[in-house]
């Protein structure tokens, strides 16, 4: 081709193309929302809060923050013959009070109440911004602050100190607040919020973060305050929030057990509920957020005995000496425990174990000391497979193959009967705390016959246990009570070690 | 559960080139010829899953998915996304009298993956050849038919594997949420947007020869290179806060890649009735990792790998690490085990006790030469063909010995034939113990044909009969299935899992499936 006309031809191409937008990028999205695009309704709003809830979901199920209480004196995760649920010797390490910097079941749970924060951070921002009804965003606002609270209230009471963040958008690494600052921000917080909230309790409020939650919540960190190192004794504060807390309408539920049944969400004794269903969808990379505590729990081959299709994983169970507290005619020994034979209920036989044992659930925990899994210097080792109380405190039924329906109470309305009592008590108080007790006790029993005349902490410290086994407090209390540091089963004293009242902050 | 999924992957390209040829000086020694071009390439892809659950009768399987009431929010899916790349290219080339030859192209690159500002990277590149065997003082050298040496200098984007609007802030669906007496659908952010996405960069050097020898019986080609590739699209961990996901799509990392590549074609044999043809490829690659870090994503070193090991998971197998090459593994380093069946491990820090802080390194998945070594032989009608592969100096961690070769899983489950069952009596660990030498040598290919006399039949031009072999036999010290082992391990289809797989190599997977071996019988017509 002569020159002349290849020139004339490129020009012409050069013309031309930009006009079929040949140079255009822009992405067009087909399976997300441009988040400038939500958020502008209140139906979108409540689209938003869905998240923001469902992080309490990680709260309590398949090995998060119920690793934790290991440390305390209630579960325990022992090594199964064979190496089962050794894992690098994480629950080893909770148990004794050594865990390290690499210990994983502390990371998880750190991961997830970080975030728990930053997703409620990142919905302030989305609902501040957003151009809703007045009264329906304030209240939708203080929810979030107080699921927001509800994390940092774990951060402070596990870790102490942590990088406290209120702002979605500044992305620079975050400086460590100190544990009293954080405090002094709960309790400001909770207070500014309370009566933002719902306060009533019903079927609309429940599962919500109510005015009842914001109490409740307020109640534990006054009730700790002492045992944090964060302030002085607050028993009088504790009082007052549980005295206004008894106000709105809460109820002991009659039957122990509707507290955590499978259709629990019509209690009217839960305070915080963390909300499941059976069809909670598998959410990529971040698994915990279905109830899963019967896979935990559950031996693998006992589901025929209990008549359901789930197969567990044989890890949680309960510390000897705690099932041993319990008196038989406590309707919550059986309530909490799974103890016993299970049978198969066609041929009435006793299932057995992959290692051809008998599944019988007993009490004990017995460490092998001949399997190559013992190690004189920690006492540690193996144990049957069949040993150990199971969780089945929330039953499940043959519907449930990955996720179980049953929610989870954070917190519950008998709580505030026993932080009162207990503030009573330790202010000197002690005869107005025995009614509170008693009502507690008469529900467990079904009788006043094991009611009390006088009460001291003693009294109210077996309790809480008999209370809230399995409900994540076994920590949290032996610190207060002072007894975290004393030997246990396959545990030394280890009184020196009061930096382990922390977990290490990453 | 019965299930019906599909997947449509569309693509549209539109490349539009001009050429131009010119030849001028007296005797058209000056040969010039240029190009210029655009392309434009849209890849959309969608997907569709639905699934039920506990059907009565398995007979109608996935053909009437509505014959359930088992059906569950998450069990009907659907997806799309699409991305889109443009291109400006042009190219000019010289030569004077194939003795002299200049090349040089440019490209203008835009992918619609990148940030806002981002989207466009230019991209040029030049190489020079002299063609020694054209120049008057090398005609009297008989024994050079052909001798070129060329060298060149190039750069090239990359945007392969980045999934597309990583740069945008999306909003997707999160779970399910109890909402006065119902269930609703929750909506999160669905990653850490990453506005300053660009395109990964990589400047290649090269220098080579290429030679024909010898009445044209041998020739072949040596290379040098030295390849920089810069701004590596990875997926750095962020921490939570002030992030509400765990990590960030960004552009940090370099890494070089230099080495040198030997072809060889060899006519050992020519006559009338038998001819020997050999060729042989030899590479050896030396990779090392330069930069991981920028001002704003930081990280000493990443350890990454998934060895799985009962009792030891989360443990790690590889670094990947500024100074050492990617698939670099990094462990306990293991001296034996002693009379008692116990573990020796190397104490590197000397504190006594051993721990993670005495991982080091411990040698590379990445081998030393690979080569290849053809052989073809034909004899009158007859034609006969071999051919080897191998690689050597490449490490592999024989993950299967490391999980099933030990006795502490006797009671219940299976375990490996593997003398060390007697020998250890402690736990597994993941350490040098099982790092093995995975050199090896492969008959890939073998063939051996006739072809008949057709000439005679004038309907049928040529028909040959033949009889092949493919993987024959693999000549390795490697103690595990097979020393070469995938890069995806299958193991749950993790996102987690398989997105750093290509950073730790050399891993023989626990569920990894043999190599077969096949035999072929055939007959080629042709009418």
């Amino acid at each position: 081709m002569k020159k002349k006309s290849f020139y004339i031809v490129a020009l012409c191409g050069a013309l031309l193309l930009p006009s079929i937008s040949c140079t255009d990028l822009g992405e067009t999205v087909y399976g997300a929302i441009d988040a400038d695009n939500f958020a502008r309704t209140e139906e979108e709003i409540n689209g938003i809060m869905g998240p923001v809830y469902r992080t309490l979901s990680q709260y309590h199920t398949h090995t998060t923050f119920g690793v934790l209480d290991c440390a305390g004196d209630m579960p325990i995760v022992p090594t199964r013959v064979g190496g089962d649920w050794y894992d690098a010797g994480q629950f080893r390490e909770l148990h004794q009070h050594t865990w390290t910097a690499s210990t994983q079941g502390i990371r998880k749970c750190w991961d997830i109440a970080t975030r728990g924060m930053s997703i409620c951070n990142l919905a302030y921002t989305t609902v501040e911004n957003s151009k809703v009804d007045e009264t329906f965003k304030k209240r939708i606002l203080a929810e979030i602050r107080g699921i927001r609270a509800f994390w940092i209230y774990t951060l402070v009471d596990n870790w102490g100190n942590f990088p406290l963040v209120t702002d979605s958008e500044n992305k620079e690494l975050p400086e460590i607040t100190p544990r009293k600052e954080a405090y002094n921000f709960l309790v400001k917080e909770l207070t500014e919020i309370k009566d933002q909230l719902y306060t009533a309790v019903s079927d609309q409020t429940y599962g919500k973060f109510t005015k009842g939650s914001a109490l409740v919540l307020l109640a534990k960190t006054y009730l700790n305050a002492e045992a944090w190192e964060v302030d002085s004794p607050r028993w009088q504060e504790v009082i007052d929030v549980c005295e206004e807390a008894m106000t709105l309408g809460y109820i002991l539920e009659p039957d122990y057990k509707t507290n955590f049944q499978i259709n629990n969400e019509i209690s009217r004794e839960a305070m915080l509920a963390a909300t499941y269903s059976v069809n909670d969808p598998e959410i990529k990379d971040y698994p915990e957020t279905r109830n899963q505590l019967f896979l935990w729990t559950l031996h693998y081959n006992a589901r025929k005995a209990l008549g359901i299709r789930a197969e567990g994983h044989n890890g949680l169970c309960a510390q000897p000496d705690y099932v041993r507290l319990y008196e038989p005619e406590d309707i919550r020994l059986e309530a909490s425990f799974l103890l016993g034979e299970m049978r198969d209920p066609d041929t009435g036989e006793i299932l057995l174990t992959a290692h051809d044992r008998p599944l019988i659930h007993t009490i004990d925990v017995t460490i092998l000391k001949e399997d190559n899994n013992y190690d004189p210097a920690t006492g540690w080792g193996a144990v049957n497979q069949e040993d150990g109380a199971r969780c089945w405190k929330w039953p499940i039924d043959a519907n449930v193959t990955t996720a179980a329906e049953n929610d989870i109470h954070i917190f519950r309305y008998a709580d505030i009967y026993l932080m009162k009592a207990e503030a009573l008590i330790r202010v000197g108080r002690n005869g107005e705390a025995v009614s509170l007790i008693n009502e507690i006790r008469e529900r467990a029993f079904g009788t006043p016959d094991h009611n009390y005349t006088t009460v001291t902490l003693a009294e109210l410290e077996l309790e809480r246990k008999l209370e809230f086994a399995w409900e994540n407090f076994s920590r949290q209390d032996c610190i207060r009570f002072g007894t975290f540091h004393d030997a246990r089963f396959v545990k030394p004293a280890n009184s020196g070690d009061t930096y382990r009242k922390i977990f290490l902050s990453h | 559960m019965l299930k019906k999924q599909n997947e449509i992957e569309k693509r549209g390209l539109i490349e539009v080139t001009t050429d131009y040829e010119h030849m001028f000086g007296k005797n058209g020694e000056h040969k010039l010829q240029a190009m210029a071009g655009y392309s434009w390439e849209e890849n959309s892809y969608s997907f569709f899953h639905a699934q039920n659950s506990d059907f009565l009768v398995d007979d109608l399987s996935y053909n009437a998915l509505q014959s359930s009431v088992g059906l569950k929010p998450g069990d009907v899916k659907s997806d799309k996304e699409s991305y889109r790349l443009i291109s400006f290219f042009a190219r000019a080339h010289y030569s004077y009298k194939e003795r002299y030859m200049l090349t040089a192209t440019v490209r203008r690159d835009g992918s619609s993956k990148f940030g806002e500002n981002h989207k466009w990277g230019t991209f040029p590149s030049a190489s020079a050849a002299w063609g020694l065997s054209q120049e008057a003082f090398m005609k009297d050298i008989r024994w050079i038919n052909d001798l070129k040496v060329r060298a060149g200098y190039g750069l090239t984007g990359n945007q392969d594997g980045l999934k597309p609007y990583k740069s945008l802030v999306l909003l997707g669906t999160s779970g399910i949420y109890w909402n006065n007496g119902s269930w609703g659908t929750g909506y999160l952010l669905n990653q850490n947007p990453n506005p300053d996405l660009k395109w990964e960069q990589t400047a290649m050097l090269n220098i080579g020869l290429d030679f024909t020898l010898f009445n044209s019986r041998l020739n072949g080609t040596i290379e040098w290179y030295d390849k920089r590739t810069s701004d590596m699209l990875y997926r750095y961990d962020v921490p939570s806060p002030p992030y509400v996901h765990k990590d960030i799509q960004a552009n940090v990392g370099d890494m070089k890649n230099t080495g040198i590549e030997v072809l060889l074609n060899l006519d050992v044999i020519r006559s009338k009735d038998f001819n020997w043809t050999t060729f042989v490829n030899l590479a050896h690659n030396k990779n090392e990792i330069t930069k991981l870090s920028n001002d704003v994503y930081t990280t000493e070193r990443i350890y990454t790998g998934d060895p799985w090991i009962r009792e030891a998971s989360g443990m790690t197998s590889h670094v990947v690490e500024v100074g050492w090459p990617i698939g670099q593994f990094f462990m306990l380093e293991c001296l034996g085990i002693d009379e008692n069946g116990k573990w020796i491990f190397r104490d590197k820090n000397g504190d006594g006790q051993i721990s993670d802080d005495d991982r080091t390194y411990v040698g590379s998945a990445q081998p030393k030469l690979t080569f290849g070594w053809n052989n073809s032989f034909s004899y009158k009608a007859w034609d006969f063909s071999f051919f080897f592969r191998g690689s050597l100096g490449q490490k592999i961690f024989n993950n299967p010995r490391a999980a099933y070769g030990n006795s502490s899983q006797l009671l219940g489950t299976n375990a490996l034939n593997d003398p060390l069952i007697y020998k250890l009596t402690e736990d597994p660990k993941v350490s040098s113990y099982y790092l093995e030498n995975g050199s090896f040598v492969r008959l890939d290919n073998l063939s051996l044909g006739y072809t008949f006399d057709t000439q005679k039949i004038t309907w049928l031009d040529r028909a040959r009969v033949y009889v092949a072999a493919q993987n024959l036999f693999v000549i390795t010290g490697y103690k595990g299935l097979d020393p070469e082992v995938e890069l995806i391990r299958q193991r749950e289809l993790n996102d987690e899992t398989n997105r750093n797989a290509g950073l730790s190599p050399g891993i023989e997977s626990r569920y990894f499936f043999p190599k077969a071996r096949t035999f072929t019988l055939g007959v080629s017509l042709t009418f």
